[in-house]
């Protein structure tokens, strides 16, 4: 295993203007695992990446790679390789010299950098393009480029910043899957950040998600899918319907919340009690067209095909809009203005206490 | 469009009134008229270019060439070049590091800085010849071709501060973060990723800073002493109240020439890259 | 500077910042603080002790020259009969009729009725300042009795030469009187009808107005030094307005009115002639205008004067070849700006109704403003510097620009102190109006760089 943890011990960053980036924070990364950071653009996440890999100073708390401590070592001495947004190739030089880059730095012989770097070539499938330079590479050639660039000087950690954005859908699904090989392949620890939760939840082996400069939750795709912890969470990883009420009643991990909609239960997982101000949430996908446990009286309001899926949405006579993803089959196209009668399990629901969230329920609807 | 035919016209007019002196001075080298003329035509003749590779003997024989101290003449011009091997690469250092202090310093300085940097090419060019006169003196030293290297250095290496400043600007800060990430010394990404960058404004700055020092005339006329120069001493022979000859024209034609064909070049070049 | 460290290492940092301040130190700063100080400094031939050294120096040449005239029957030295070179120039003795001794200069120079040299202009005088008792060498007196005379200065002079040399180097030697000088008035001898000529010429009027030229008690007096440095700045600020009304036109045309094939054989049009040395620029009018040049002999084969054209003699003739010299220097930075300007506005405006001119004053000239500043700043500068121009077209023979009068002044006259202020007042002068200038349309020196 080549990787090394990542440890972050109240990690601190404020800016000179005073703007604090990053809230005191803890957070330790395991050795050789594919770690993904998600929030959205100014959550503090690409602060994150440049503090461990050297860029910006803490100004407070420590970072240790394995169990040493970084303070006071430059980016070219640490064991991180930082692979960039817009990938920083270097124009002038041909592809091979990009990889070997790391290996010139080091006083590493003209022959077997050479060696190296077509080694690392082979690795990303870019065997035939040694002599080319960037301007002549695709997009997805150039991130492999970056790749291989990054792994040639031996880090423990490979920090990620936000690689597949600027590609197109199906390079980047391509992508995704040779990075998860690659990382499998080397074991070097990948710390990915994105402010794609498909991308997050397709690639890590744990998901970070933060928001305002503070982490909100760190877990496997499925914890923070599933078992949100708090609103920020629930809104941002995928969808969620939400209804903002008051705790009426509380029941070991249940509750039950009043809303101006309607009473329903739900999850508790944060230990809400009675006369709390929360949230609930459930995803469109947990809602059925029929009235089991929690019920509502809707009309169909729109209706978009996404292929083998609908999204369908659903008003209230309260004035709610819930949105349903289902399979696109006849029994789950109502006809326009219908009454029609849904309702989700308890259990697929999460009560939440009141805080900031992604999306509001309205985004969806207008979306 | 009335309005546009007269903005044509007008623009002809102009350029026929920016190229018509250059004309004429071409049109006088060939004539065989001195003080040079494009009435007078005596004659087609290539004797005023031969003047400067004619035999001692030919030059003797002619009355005109005979009074002119050609030895002088390219001595001066030697002078000039001496003074050019100088100020040229000082120019670029100093352009240079003006360029990284002023794009990278961050400090409140730095508007300051600015000023004081570029304050030399605004001024008169008399100043700055006087003030290096002045100073060096001062220091006991002589003025000379060394007073003429400093005074020149001080506004010269404006133009390639200026013109290094836009092309580092330009330089992605990532691709310097990347070669650190990687484990490169400062100076290794200097060498292999800022300066071959550079290198196409450095060449364009070396070329303007020679010109620049070749020609100059009000700064090195004031800090020059007793010394001369490729321009002074066309100056010098241009003021001579009983008229002078055409020679100078010949020289004049040989720098349009070279001046037209490089600047055809520079546009076929940059209309290819534009395609 | 931390930033600067990680970025390029503390060798190359130690480097740029030696260089940079190498450059802004000792080539820019220092050399404006010398002339300064030399420009505050009273020309050392003003100074009571350069005056007393003089008057050494004559009574000693006096006395030696004498030397040879006291025994009458001695034969001529062997040097001819010239007495040892004195600094103060030689002239060979002449013999006049009835004097003891022929004319020497020194000895007449040889007296402490000496005037000194002060700011105000008063009249003051050796022997009365420094309590001397009055000598001189009397050229009827005895050979004798003058070379006792002249011995007699020569002590005083020498006592108080030395005396005045410690005294004035304790002393502040430092004063704007060279600066004043600027605005020294000077007496003009002219014949009436002359003067009468020059009084009633435009330049004439304008300078009384300004007080610049005045008359005391049928003396005329001008302030020759302001009215140069005022007539330079004034045709530099004709040739500004004049370049720019010239160039908006082209700057237009290349900027917005040409189809995008065209731009680049226009632009070589214009570059050509500005990447051409100024020096064959400001030559190729020589032949123009000069005597025999083209514009004199069309004049004279087509009958219209007899006599050539004394171009070379007109102030206009070098205001017209730094227009053409420097225009282009107006050219580029408002086509550079103006190309910036997204051509849909322009069509915006006339889809509305704009008529041209409406067009021009109310989007293309607010938007061009930083470049129009920039170019007017960059002509200003060129022309009210202009060194070159006048002493190629106009021979030297013109005495109307102020460059000109800080070169004689400086170089051929030794008067280098007052050389300095000049050249250090005018500069601050162009700054300060080009500073103004900036102020008014509120440009700033990154507009500068930027349009270069």
């Amino acid at each position: 295993m080549r990787g090394k943890s990542v440890t972050l011990e109240q990690l601190e960053v404020t800016y000179p203007n005073g703007f604090k980036a990053v809230h005191p924070t803890d957070l330790v990364i395991q050795a050789g695992e594919f770690f993904s950071i998600l929030g959205p653009s100014g959550c503090g996440k690409t602060t994150i990446l440049r503090a461990v890999s050297g860029f910006v100073e803490p100004s407070a708390g420590r970072i240790l790679i394995g169990d040493a401590d970084q303070r006071g070592k430059g980016p070219n001495v640490r064991e991180t390789a930082l692979i960039f947004q817009n990938l920083a190739l270097f124009p002038l030089m041909r592809i091979w010299e990009n990889v070997a880059f790391g290996l010139e730095a080091r006083g590493v012989a003209k022959r077997a950098r050479r060696d190296k770097a077509q080694e690392l070539l082979d690795l990303v499938a870019l065997t035939d393009q040694a002599e080319k330079t960037p301007g002549e590479l695709s997009g997805g050639q150039r991130q492999r480029v970056a790749i291989a660039r990054a792994l040639a000087v031996d880090p423990s950690v490979l920090l990620l910043d936000e690689p597949l954005s600027a590609l197109d859908l199906k390079l980047r699904q391509h992508m995704r899957a040779e990075l998860r090989s690659i990382q499998k392949k080397t074991g070097v620890t990948f710390i990915y950040i994105t402010h794609d939760q498909g991308e997050a939840l397709t690639m890590s082996d744990r998901i970070a998600v933060m928001n305002a400069g503070r982490i909100e939750q760190v877990g496997t795709a499925d914890e923070v899918y599933s078992n949100p912890v708090s609103a920020f969470s629930a809104s941002f990883v995928g969808e969620a319907n939400q209804f903002a009420g008051r705790i009426l009643a509380q029941d070991g991990e249940m509750a039950r919340i009043d809303t101006p909609h309607g009473q329903f239960n739900g999850r508790n997982p944060t230990g809400l009690v009675v006369g709390q101000e929360a949230i609930l949430f459930v995803r469109p996908e947990n809602i059925r067209f029929s009235a089991v446990e929690n019920v509502l009286h809707t009309y169909l309001l729109r209706r978009d095909l996404e292929g083998p899926f609908v999204n369908l949405f659903m008003a209230t006579q309260s004035g709610a809009c819930v949105a349903m993803h289902v399979p696109n089959t006849a029994e789950t196209s109502p006809a326009m203005g219908t009454q029609v009668t849904i309702g989700f399990m308890s259990t697929t629901a999460t009560i939440l206490p009141l805080g900031p969230v992604a999306r509001t329920g309205q985004d969806i609807a207008a979306e | 469009m009335t309005s546009q035919r007269i903005l044509n016209a007008y623009i002809w007019a102009f350029l026929a009134f920016m190229f018509a002196p250059l004309v004429l001075m071409i049109i006088a080298s060939f004539n065989d008229a001195s003080p040079p003329s494009v009435t007078d035509w005596r004659g087609l003749t290539g004797k005023w270019y031969a003047f400067f590779w004619m035999s001692e003997a030919e030059l003797r024989a002619d009355p005109v060439l005979r009074a002119l101290d050609r030895d002088r003449f390219i001595g001066c011009f030697g002078n000039s070049l001496q003074v050019a091997a100088v100020v040229v690469p000082l120019s670029l250092i100093l352009g240079l590091s003006g360029a990284v202090m002023l794009t990278r310093w961050r400090s409140r300085a730095n508007g300051l800085l600015w000023w004081v940097l570029l304050s030399p090419m605004l001024a008169p060019g008399i100043v700055l010849g006087l003030s290096a006169l002045v100073f060096w003196s001062r220091l006991g030293v002589g003025a000379g071709l060394f007073t003429i290297m400093m005074a020149q250095v001080t506004f010269v290496a404006g133009y390639p501060m200026l013109i290094l400043m836009a092309r580092l600007q330009r330089q992605p800060v990532e691709l310097e973060e990347a070669a650190l990430d990687l484990g490169a010394t400062p100076f290794l990404v200097f060498r292999r990723i800022t300066l071959p960058f550079l290198l196409p404004a450095l060449a364009s700055a070396a070329v303007i800073a020679l010109l620049s020092s070749i020609e100059n005339y009000n700064t090195t006329m004031f800090a020059k002493g007793g010394a001369c120069t490729f321009a002074t001493e066309i100056g010098a022979m241009s003021r001579n109240p009983n008229g002078h000859p055409p020679v100078i024209n010949a020289v004049g034609s040989v720098i349009i020439l070279i001046t037209v064909s490089a600047a055809l070049v520079h546009a076929v070049l940059t209309r290819r890259e534009m395609r | 500077m931390k930033d600067l460290v990680r970025s390029f290492g503390k060798g190359l940092t130690t480097l740029f910042v030696a260089a940079v301040l190498g450059w802004a130190l000792v080539l820019i700063i220092l050399p404006q603080l010398a002339m300064l100080e030399m420009a505050l400094t009273k020309p050392v031939r003003q100074l009571d002790s350069s005056i007393v050294g003089s008057l050494e120096r004559d009574a000693a040449s006096c006395v030696n020259i004498l030397g040879q005239y006291a025994e009458p029957d001695t034969p001529a030295s062997e040097n001819g009969g010239m007495a040892v070179p004195s600094m103060s120039g030689m002239a060979a003795p002449t013999l006049s009729a009835d004097a003891a001794r022929p004319y020497i200069l020194q000895c007449d120079r040889a007296t402490t009725q000496k005037r000194l040299v002060r700011e105000d202009g008063a009249e003051v005088y050796l022997d009365q300042f420094y309590d001397l008792p009055l000598l001189s060498v009397a050229a009827d007196a005895s050979i004798a009795e003058q070379i006792a005379a002249a011995g007699q200065i020569e002590a005083l002079a020498a006592g108080l030469y030395q005396q005045l040399l410690v005294e004035e180097a304790s002393s502040a030697r430092l004063g704007f009187g060279n600066f004043t000088a600027i605005s020294k008035p000077v007496l003009i001898p002219r014949s009436e009808e002359a003067q009468a000529q020059s009084d009633a010429s435009l330049n004439g009027k304008a300078m009384s107005l300004l007080g610049l030229r005045y008359a005391v008690d049928g003396q005329n007096y001008q302030r020759i030094g302001m009215e140069i440095l005022v007539r330079t700045l004034f045709f530099a600020v004709c040739a500004t307005m004049l370049a720019l009304v010239v160039c908006y036109p082209v700057a237009y045309k290349v900027a917005l009115a040409t189809p995008p094939q065209k731009v680049v054989w226009l632009m070589l049009g214009l570059i050509i002639p500005y990447a051409i040395v100024e020096l064959m620029r400001i030559y190729a009018w020589t032949s123009i205008i000069d005597n025999r040049g083209l514009i004199n002999e069309t004049l004279m084969w087509a009958g219209a004067i007899t006599e050539p054209i004394q171009f070379k003699r007109s102030a206009l003739t070098v205001f017209v070849v730094i227009v053409y010299t420097y225009v282009l220097f107006m050219v580029f930075p408002i086509y550079n700006v103006m190309s910036t300007l997204d051509r849909n506005q322009i069509d915006a405006a006339r889809d509305l109704g704009a008529s041209a001119p409406r067009l021009h004053w109310r989007i293309i000239i607010p938007h061009s403003k930083p470049g129009i500043a920039v170019g007017c700043i960059a002509t200003f500068m060129l022309a009210a510097g202009a060194f070159s121009v006048p002493r190629i077209i106009s021979r030297g023979l013109q005495s109307e620009w102020f460059s000109q009068t800080i070169y004689n002044k400086f170089f051929e006259v030794n008067n280098s102190n007052v050389g300095a202020a000049y050249s250090f007042a005018y500069t601050l002068i162009c700054f300060l109006i080009v500073g103004l200038f900036m102020w008014i349309m509120r440009a700033r020196l990154k507009d500068f760089a930027r349009v270069q």
